[in-house]
């Protein structure tokens, strides 16, 4: 027996009152009769079975006790342990995640093998031969087998199963799980997730009484992973230069040593170059290194060690960021502020005002974004400046108007975690109005930074070519005087001409990236160039079928474009990156062992679930209360 | 009679008789004589002496000493010899009226059904009655402990005034007012016993007199009802025993809890209501109601039960048509 909540055993005291109104309850009342001869005979009666006639005269007393007793064991809400059938239905949610594909166990196993091997097993020696679900997660949950019990076929899918390098939807799919089970009558989830997978603590505790197990990978050593969490590169003129941003625990006392090697188009390896670093007490550690060899991409490698539970995020890939000029046009009133970061970035701006025509061919060929700034809706309400816009990359920089503003509830800042937000922080930065924008406005784009509640930065894609969208006019705040001004304002540069450049830069796993195709291809596909150069075209891709997507595993690839006749029309290098975000430091089984009806992680019980028993305490109250009335009508 | 009397005399009357035209019912009417009883006076009923009447009841042979105008001249001259003539004396009947004032008789029932009240009017028209027929009527008053209020034996019709007034004194003397329930009684606070013998102990209370002896009384005592009863058949006594209970106490329209205290120990009981109870102690009224009847039948005595919450005339008839106390003349 488990009470669920015990502090309703508080209620209880509420007895007293019941017994307080009892010895408060008016007397006998008095009347005068002529003698008690002629109530001898009742008053002998009484008398004989006076215990009797006492515990009678309580008895009303000790039913409203009892029904109160029963009523504060309800609010407890008792519960039994119950056996599960062998026939239950069986939900199995398993992480595909990168951080589960490439965490290393001590066996040298990654979790996914280990969960895979240990799911079969489960298979193999505990399962009842009941109907089994299985789901894995990723961009959205996947369903491989639904209430499967062909055991052959289910231990195929199960070694089937690839990781997802990509962002994973890790509440979409235990949300998907749960409405599997709760569709059954008797049903029970398997959890085989690492502590990085990403719920959080109202979610775990939703469904209170569901049998869910946890079969948790975690490492103590989690903390100890170091990895490298960025890794640039850039030109001058013919010097080389990297930057590399090392996380590992604080307070380490040790030496990094970090290896650059650089490749060759073709992926071959030209030459490496070692940097040793004492680690940082802050936890983060930067490398600073000047004149790398000369090379078409470069890879950053952290001698990893002993206990490192993750060698995968030590590796790093970066291309040189290409020095380009760039054109951009400026449909603007006059924005002085802009127009200086943007020169201070190499990028030549054309100004025009927004009651211009349509500008010529000629400008626009050398154009290689369009910047509106506050008059992004009057220009769209014209078809043919809506033409032009739909080309190109645009930047579009919202002056609310009075009734347009978003009420600012705090002047608090959240900066999600994009390209245009990197090494970027909006501490202390004021906005006085920011457009409210409407829920079909933002939903295709995500949310770089919020302010005061309202979204202030917005980056998507529109034809899939980026845009941005900042909400608040630059006047109405002081973030042009900031320091951190320029840095966005080059992020942004660098997010609107991402694409268009010879190289794609970084994309995440099975990511759809913002690309602009040549005026000739007709068809596309990626060559992987790391490690073992093949020539294995990987997802071919029509341009008439529709967007591209990045290659499922991380590595540095070249998109290659072809045209109607085969013949290659252009080659790009593109890094693709696992979802930096499961590499953070997240724990969640604190959270699953607090949880109440969780059982301890890795701990495989064979089902036992609650069974409340409200509906049998519900009855005998019923009973009870009929009790009371009979009582009650008969006076005995 | 002062003006003063006579107001005094008809508020007795209203009080006593306020059934209209029942007093001319009453003279109507005469109490049943019973056996033959000595009495003292010459009176109208027939007396078990011999007497002077002119009712024959036998020949005795002639003494010395015997008036000769009672000899029987006619046997005399058939026989030769002197024989008297005797005669049935006719003498006055003594009427001896009891009415129990005690606690529980004058403090149950509100108003016109208060038993003490209906008790004092049937004495009063039984009493009425008797002096109507020329009969002697005494009339005590006796509870637990006492009998006081003892009236003189009045006779002749002119005594009746004297009867009215002074048991019409009785009703507001005796009664007891009914704030006087308080919650002063508590549980077992008397230990005393009613016991109806008592206050006639030592026999000096007890009529002395052959005559009739009606009792009006609840008969709630505990014991002595039955040496009473057998003390007056002692004293040569008809006794007649009406039996006064009121409405609340025959079937009681009670719900809930009470504390009954009676009202002549002060002892008090609890007792919870329910149909049951009621049904158990209407079981127990009518056989404690039983039980007086065979007590007084298995003594030759009558036995009237009358429910004080009726009107009097109706029990009165009721008494009439059992024909064996009073009659029509």
């Amino acid at each position: 027996m488990h009470w669920l909540s015990l502090t309703s055993a508080w209620f209880g005291l509420a007895a007293l009152l019941i017994i307080a109104m009892y010895i408060l309850k008016k007397r006998y009342e008095p009347k005068r009769i002529s003698s008690h001869l002629l109530w001898r005979q009742v008053l002998q009666e009484q008398e004989a079975n006076r215990p009797w006639q006492r515990l009678k005269q309580q008895l009303l007393l000790w039913l409203q006790l009892m029904i109160l007793l029963l009523i504060v064991i309800a609010l407890m809400e008792p519960a039994v342990e119950r056996k599960l059938a062998e026939d239950t239905h069986a939900v199995i949610l398993l992480d595909r995640s990168a951080s589960m594909a490439t965490s290393i166990d001590t066996d040298g196993k990654t979790y996914l093998d280990t969960a895979k091997h240990e799911l079969i097993s489960w298979l193999d020696k505990e399962w009842g031969g009941g109907e089994v679900t299985l789901i894995v997660n990723g961009e959205y949950p996947q369903i491989l087998a639904n209430q499967s019990n062909q055991k052959q076929e289910l231990v195929r899918i199960i070694e089937d199963i690839d990781p997802y390098y990509g962002t994973t939807d890790d509440e979409t799919a235990l949300s998907l799980a749960r409405a599997l089970a709760s569709s059954s009558e008797q049903s029970m989830i398997h959890y085989f997730v690492d502590e990085r997978y990403n719920i959080n603590q109202e979610i775990i505790q939703a469904e209170e009484n569901s049998l869910e197990v946890w079969h948790m990978y975690a490492s103590p050593a989690a903390a100890e992973d170091e990895r490298i969490r960025s890794f640039t590169l850039s030109q001058e003129e013919r010097a080389v230069h990297g930057f590399a941003t090392v996380m590992h625990a604080p307070q380490e006392q040790r030496e990094l040593e970090l290896t650059v090697t650089a490749y060759n188009e073709q992926g071959r390896k030209l030459s490496d170059k070692s940097y040793k670093q004492s680690a940082a007490a802050s936890g983060v550690t930067t490398f600073q290194m000047y004149d790398l060899p000369q090379g078409h991409y470069y890879m950053a490698r952290l001698t990893p060690h002993d206990q490192d539970p993750n060698p995968y995020n030590n590796k790093q890939y970066g291309l040189i960021a290409e020095e380009r000029i760039y054109e951009a046009l400026l449909i603007s009133d006059g924005n002085l502020f802009l127009e200086k970061a943007l020169q201070l970035m190499n990028v030549g701006v054309t100004k025009l005002a927004p009651t211009s025509a349509v500008p010529s061919q000629e400008l626009l060929s050398t154009v290689h974004f369009i910047i509106t700034d506050g008059s992004y809706e009057k220009l769209t309400k014209d078809n043919a400046w809506k033409d032009v816009l739909d080309r190109f990359p645009l930047w579009i920089v919202d002056h609310p108007a009075a009734d347009q503003q978003a009420k600012l509830v705090h002047a608090e800042t959240v900066v999600n975690e994009h390209e245009v937000t990197q090494y970027f922080t909006m501490d202390d930065i004021f906005i006085s109005s920011i457009r409210e924008l409407s829920a079909e406005e933002l939903a295709p784009h995500d949310v770089l930074v919020q302010y005061g509640g309202a979204a202030a930065i917005l980056a998507g894609t529109h034809n899939q070519k980026p845009l941005l969208r900042y909400t608040f006019a630059l006047q109405d705040s002081d973030l042009p005087l900031r320091a951190v001004f320029p840095l966005l304002v080059m992020n942004s540069v660098d997010y609107l001409v991402s694409g268009s450049s010879k190289q794609l830069g970084s994309m995440l796993a099975n990511a759809i990236p913002t690309l602009s195709m040549s005026a000739d291809t007709s068809a596309s596909y990626w060559h992987r160039l790391d490690e073992e150069p093949s020539d294995e075209k990987i997802s071919e891709t029509e341009v008439e079928d529709g967007y591209v997507t990045a290659p499922s595993v991380p590595g540095v690839y070249s998109l290659i474009e072809l045209n109607e006749k085969g013949d290659t029309v252009q080659q790009r290098t593109a890094v693709i990156t696992a979802d930096a975000t499961e590499f953070a430091t997240a724990s969640i089984a604190e959270l699953i062992s607090g949880s109440s009806n969780a059982e301890e992680p890795n701990d495989q019980i064979e089902g036992t679930g609650m069974s409340k028993l409200t509906a049998w305490l519900a009855a005998c109250l019923m009973l009870l209360l009929l009790l009371e009335w009979e009582v009650y009508r008969r006076g005995i | 009679m002062t003006e003063l009397g006579s107001n005094n005399m008809l508020a007795a009357l209203q009080q006593l008789f306020p059934y209209e035209g029942w007093l001319a019912k009453l003279d109507a009417m005469a109490l049943h004589g019973g056996a033959r009883t000595r009495g003292m006076l010459a009176g109208k009923r027939s007396s078990s002496s011999l007497g002077s009447s002119l009712e024959f009841a036998d020949y005795r042979p002639y003494i010395a000493g015997d008036d000769i105008r009672r000899i029987d001249w006619n046997l005399y001259g058939r026989t030769n010899k002197a024989y008297i003539r005797q005669y049935w004396d006719e003498q006055e009947r003594s009427f001896h009226l009891y009415v129990d004032s005690s606690r529980s008789m004058t403090a149950i029932g509100e108003g016109e059904h208060n038993k003490w009240l209906t008790a004092l009017r049937m004495a009063a028209s039984v009493g009425y009655v008797a002096l109507q027929g020329d009969d002697r009527v005494s009339i005590s008053l006796f509870n637990e402990k006492e009998v006081h209020r003892q009236l003189p034996m009045l006779h002749g019709k002119h005594a009746k005034f004297t009867m009215i007034s002074r048991l019409s004194e009785s009703i507001t003397e005796a009664s007891i007012p009914s704030e006087a329930i308080d919650e002063a009684f508590v549980e077992d606070a008397g230990l005393a016993i009613s016991d109806a013998a008592a206050p006639f102990a030592g026999g000096s209370k007890l009529p002395r007199r052959a005559g009739v002896t009606w009792i009006f009384s609840d008969g709630l005592y505990e014991q002595g009802l039955d040496s009473l009863l057998s003390s007056l058949q002692a004293r040569q006594q008809q006794v007649v025993f009406v039996h006064i209970l009121h409405g609340d106490e025959l079937a009681p329209q009670l719900e809930g809890e009470w504390r009954f205290i009676d009202i002549e120990t002060s002892r008090a009981k609890e007792v919870a209501m329910s149909p049951a109870v009621i049904e158990k102690y209407k079981r127990g009224v009518s056989e404690f109601r039983e039980r007086l009847r065979k007590l007084c039948e298995s003594r030759g005595i009558g036995f009237f039960s009358i429910n004080c919450s009726e009107a009097l005339p109706d029990s009165f008839m009721k008494l009439l048509s059992s024909g064996s106390y009073i009659q029509y003349r």
